[in-house]
Formats: structure tokens, sequence, C-alpha cells
């Protein structure tokens, strides 16, 4: 039998040309139609990602603006107003940060009641913090209230109250005893300003202690062009630059992207932008 | 062994569109998840938020429904004492708890948490405010036992005073300070053997005695009347007690409290912590009978006798007394045309009563300033 004679029951090894050609077009195709899916999710994905990032952003921006503003004081005309300077995109108070009662007050000290009336993120720092001390020498009068502001002159000790319960001794000066009933209302605070600051080259919602020591620090961002808007209103809704008069705070708060995000269309550079605008209405403005 | 030729040829045609196509399934999966958990995340972070508001507004509706609902029994808690109340709900989800603790001068703490809660109930955000509050006493301008805006007229044998006097046999009053017996926009006059003493016995002409300090405080208290009556007679003003355990009855308008404390004979101590704040729109006549608190009468008020009253009297009309055994002790506002007390009457200026009508009958409100208080617990 001639070798090259191949019988009809013959197995037939290998592919043709054609089975080829077919084969790795089917290859590529499949192959490319994977890539560009990759490629689509990947551009969803991170699409995606970078507005939940700009969200969240937005988001506590503007919480962290709004908790902190909402618990200014404000009295047209003067007086215990919290807000000492206003700006468009910046703002600077009296940020509230401990609240209770006292237990006991002498000339130089204050003590307060520890435990459930007791309510602060963090201690009373001593210079950075001030405390507010409610005056009421006459109690059938409303006249003669104030909340009176006294510096903290020392690190706060743990102590006791009259009746043995725990208490924070907080040191201060010049406090008229007879001006104050014990227990009585007590908080403390410390001057706070809220700004646009840079970072790497970006900018950031910044915020500083004035009456601590340390610079600005950035707290949420990165932020768009004019990241932080504030408008600020009178008990009519105008706008005023009188802090006394501000009753409402139009806030807007514009985030930016980290890095740029490749458009689905095919577009390259773009930064993902949004904003988030609220009004913040002061709880305490009368 | 044909059969066995065609199973291997097959076995030599796999291939590779089955393990690709597994492969971008698995691929394409994890990227739809990935977007798929940011998109999970995102609307997380917007549903907390959404949460944490309404657990902040249900927080809000316990601050603003103690104000609304505030009880005069709150006024008398023990200082330092946390009084806690039953959980509200509020709408389907929300939930508010209030803690009071009193402080002395008439201030109070309130604390609220507010929790928005889950399907199956269980607590899904919690938020914490807390508020300063004050006793609401009007501003009252008390400089005299008897402050009228007209002339005031004394006669008979009464007896005026304006130094600080405590009610007969009442404990725990703080010492006052002396206030004068009359204080007019006009002129005092006394006849016969009527007696107007105090520190001093009388400012007269003084021309800071205008409407407002008379109508402001009137119109404040009008707004927390316990007891509002017509005009008319009221006779015999008694104590009186209600239910098993005995409390005092609240219902009686007769009922205006009891100033009596022992050792005085037929004290219902019952009564003894009831300051009612009495608003008539019209113009009263009262005889015989004892009451504590604040009677407030829009029209004229004729005391006719035996009537014993501790607390704050403001007339908008003309007050006249006669008879024997009238006697307030606290302070007595005019703005009427006209205030003649004649017969045997007495009025007392009494620090400890004014301070006790005010502090035991008025509602609570917000401290004027940083009364709102974002806790943390």
């Amino acid at each position: 039998m001639p070798l090259t004679t191949r019988s009809a029951d013959h197995p037939r090894a290998g592919f043709t040309l054609v089975e080829m050609l077919l084969a790795m077009i089917i290859f590529v195709a499949t192959a490319s139609l994977i890539y560009a899916s990759m490629r689509l999710m990947e551009k969803v994905h991170r699409t995606g990602g970078e507005r939940a990032g700009a969200q969240i952003t937005l988001r506590s921006g503007s919480q962290t603006v709004a908790a902190e503003l909402r618990e200014v004081n404000n009295v047209d005309g003067g007086g215990m107003s919290d807000l000492i300077a206003i700006n468009g995109n910046s703002v600077t108070y009296w940020a509230m940060r401990n609240s209770g009662m006292t237990c006991q007050v002498s000339n130089n000290e204050v003590r307060i009641k520890k435990g459930p009336t007791y309510s602060g993120y963090r201690l009373p720092i001593m210079i950075r913090d001030s405390l507010l001390v409610f005056a009421d020498r006459d109690s059938l009068s409303v006249t003669d209230d104030q909340w009176v502001q006294l510096p903290i002159l020392g690190p706060p000790q743990n102590s006791t109250c009259p009746d043995g319960s725990p208490a924070l001794a907080v040191g201060t000066a010049g406090l008229v005893v007879a001006d104050y009933h014990v227990p009585g209302p007590v908080r403390t605070f410390e001057l706070m300003q809220l700004a646009i600051t840079t970072s790497g080259g970006r900018q950031y919602l910044g915020a500083q202690s004035l009456s601590g020591s340390g610079g600005m620090e950035p707290v949420v961002g990165p932020l768009g062009a004019g990241g932080l808007q504030l408008v600020y209103r009178n008990q009519f809704g105008a706008s005023t630059t009188t802090p006394s008069s501000v009753r409402t705070i139009d806030l807007t708060v514009r985030s930016q992207g980290y890095r740029p995000v490749t458009t689905l269309g095919g577009g390259v550079g773009a930064m993902l932008r949004d904003s988030l605008a609220l009004r913040v209405l002061l709880r305490n403005a009368r | 062994m044909r059969r066995a030729r065609l199973t291997a040829l097959r076995r030599d045609e796999r291939g590779l569109a089955l393990v690709l196509s597994l492969i971008a399934m698995v691929v394409i999966a994890a990227l739809i998840s990935g977007v798929f958990v940011a998109s999970r995340q995102e609307m997380a972070g917007g549903r907390s938020a959404v949460r944490a508001t309404q657990a902040t507004e249900a927080a809000e509706a316990g601050l603003n429904d103690m104000l609304a609902n505030w009880s005069v029994a709150y006024n008398t808690y023990g200082i330092y004492g946390d009084s806690a109340f039953p959980s509200v709900m509020v709408g389907p989800s929300g939930r508010y708890s209030q803690v009071l603790t009193r402080m002395r001068g008439g201030k109070f703490l309130l604390r609220v948490r507010g929790d928005q809660l889950g399907a199956s109930g269980n607590v899904i955000a919690t938020r914490y405010l807390g508020r300063y509050l004050r006793l609401a006493i009007p501003d009252l301008d008390i400089q005299a036992a008897v402050t009228a805006q007209d002339g005031v007229t004394a006669g008979g044998n009464i007896d005026i005073t304006g130094f600080d006097t405590n009610p007969p046999n009442w404990t725990g009053c703080a010492p006052g300070i002396n206030k004068a017996g009359a204080r007019s926009g006009q002129a005092v006059t006394a006849h016969g053997a009527s007696s107007v003493i105090g520190s001093p016995a009388e400012i007269e002409f003084d021309s800071t005695l205008v409407d407002s300090v008379f109508t402001s405080p009137f119109n404040t208290l009008k707004g927390m009347a316990t007891l509002t009556l017509p005009g008319g007679s009221y006779t015999g003003m008694t104590p009186t007690v209600t239910g098993s355990p005995s409390r005092c009855n609240g219902a009686n308008t007769l009922n205006w409290g009891e100033p009596f404390a022992a050792p005085a004979a037929g004290v219902v101590t019952q009564c003894q912590g009831y300051f009612p704040i009495i608003y008539s729109p019209g113009s009263m006549v009262v005889n015989t009978g004892r009451g504590q608190g604040i009677l407030l009468v829009a029209g004229d008020l004729n005391i006719q006798g035996n009537f014993i009253f501790d607390g704050i009297v403001i007339v908008l009309g003309s007050l006249q007394t006669a008879g024997t055994g009238n006697k307030v002790t606290g302070a007595v506002l005019t703005a009427g045309q006209s205030v003649s007390i004649v017969g045997n009457p007495d009025v007392f200026y009494s620090s400890c009563a004014i301070a006790r009508a005010l502090q035991y009958s008025v509602r609570a409100e917000p401290l004027r300033d940083r009364s709102w208080v974002q806790r943390v617990n």
C-alpha cells in the first residue's frame, strides 16, 4: 500500500487552513469583545467610585459645617453673638464643645457634674477653650440672665461635687459667686474658623482653632473651584453682612474627584464635580 | 472501531471558547459586583444620612413636646433628680425618650434621645439633643406691696406694708429685700387710722408706671391660666380634695389652693403645692375664703371681706376693698383708674409668696440664649 494513499477510514489528524483561520477569527473577536467589556466595566467602576467619593465628600463636608454652625447663638443688635466674622468662603465663630451643669462654683473654680448630664466629644482644654456659665442673680427676672465668659486657666482635673459624685474641676478667675445658682447651666467653647485651605495642590475645607495652637487643617476634600460658599441671611431672608443679624446660612459645597476619569464616550481628563446646597437654621438665634 | 475513532476526533476538536467564555464571565461578574458594591456603599451612605436626619427630627419632636405639654408638677422636682419619661413613637419608625433634670433658680436641663427604627423595631440611627429651660416667669416690676398706675386711697383701718413678710407658718423662704408700701403714678393718700409703711413707705408720681408694667405680665400669665372664670361673684373659696388616695381637686373652680400651713387648723395639705393662675376676662367680686397663686382680673376687682390670698394680684381695672378680714400677702398691681383700699384689710409685701406663686404655677420656656444643645449622650 503506497504511503500517500489514504484509506476512507483513516483518522483525520490536524486542521485545515480554513478551520484555523476561522478559529483565529472567532478567538480574536471573542477576545476583543471581552477586552472591550472589561474596559467598559473598568470605566464604569472607576466613574462610580469617583462619583461615590465625591458625594461622600459633599455629604460629610456639608454635615460638618452645618453641625458646627447650627448651634451658634445670635442676638440681633449685638449682645451674645457667636458669629465673630463672616465671609463668602470662611466663617469665624464660637464653637460649642461641652455642656452640662455646675455642682459647685467659687471665685477661681467651676466644678461641672460628670455623668449623664455632661456631654462633650472631648474634655475642655485650658486656654484653647473658655467657660460659659449661666448667671441669673434674680431668678424672677430675665433681664439679668446672661452667659458669662470665663477663661480656663488650668488643665481640668477629676474632682467631686459636694454630694460626693464625680465632677470635673475647671480653674478660672473673676467669678462672682453670688450671681450663680448651683446647679446651673454651663458650657465650653472654642474660637474656630472654617475656610478653604490648600494641601498638595488641592483645595480642602479646613478648620482651625484660633484660640488654640496649630494652623488650618484640611478636613474635607478635595473641593472644586468655589468649593465652599456661604451666604448669610437675616430674619427676612435677605442676605446680610452683619454677623448679629444672621438667622440662616446658605451653604454650598462643591466637590471634585481625586483624578480625571475617562468618560464612557472616550473623553479623557474630565474631573468629576458635584455640589450640594443646604440652608442651616441657627437654632439659638433670636 | 469506528466509534472509538469518532470519540478521539471530538476530543481533538475541543477549543478555547468555553474556557475563554468562563474567564470572561468571571471577570465581568467581578467588575459588575465591584460596581454594585460601590453603588451599595453610596446608597448606604445616603440612607445613613437620611436616617440620622430622621433621628434628629425625632429628638427635636421630644424637645418641642416637653415644652408644649409642660406640667407645673415638674416645677417642684428634686434638684439633680433625673426624671425619665416613657418613650414616645413619632410616626411609624421614629421614637424619642426624654430625661428632665431640675437645677436651681427655676432652670432645667432637658435631654432627648431620638431613634430611627428599622422594620423589625431595631434602632438604626440615634441622635441626642438637649435644651436648657427656665420657668417662664414674666418680668414683674414689683417695687411695693401695692403698685398702682393711678392714685391710691387708703382709708379705714388698713395696714399696707412693704417690709418683706412671709405668709404665716411658711417654711423654707429665702430672705428677701424690703420694698415700698405703695407705689403710684399719682398720689398716695392715707386717711383715718390707715398705715402705709415700707422702705420707703410711698413712691408717688412714678412716671415709669406705664401700661406695659401691668399688661405685659398680665398677658403672659393669662396664657398659662389654670382656671378661667367668667366675671361675677365668687364666695367661699376653699381647698378641696378628690379621689383615693386623695389629691388636690383642681377641677373645683372654687379651689384656689391652700395658703395655710401647720400648725394652723384645717390645713388641706394636698393643696399646699397647688398655686393656680386664676384668670377672669370680666370683673370679679370675691367674698370670704382663701387661696394662693396668681389672680388676674381684666375688669374690676372688688374684695368684700374675709378673703385671704397669698401670691400676686394683677387687676387691669380698678381695685376696691371693703369689710374686714381681707388679707393679701405678696403683691397687688392695679392699672385701673382708682385704687380704694378701705375697711380693715392688710396688704403685706412677700417675696416668698411671690416667688412660690410664680415658680409653682408657670410653665417652662427655653433660655433666651444658647438653650439648644447638640449632645453626644
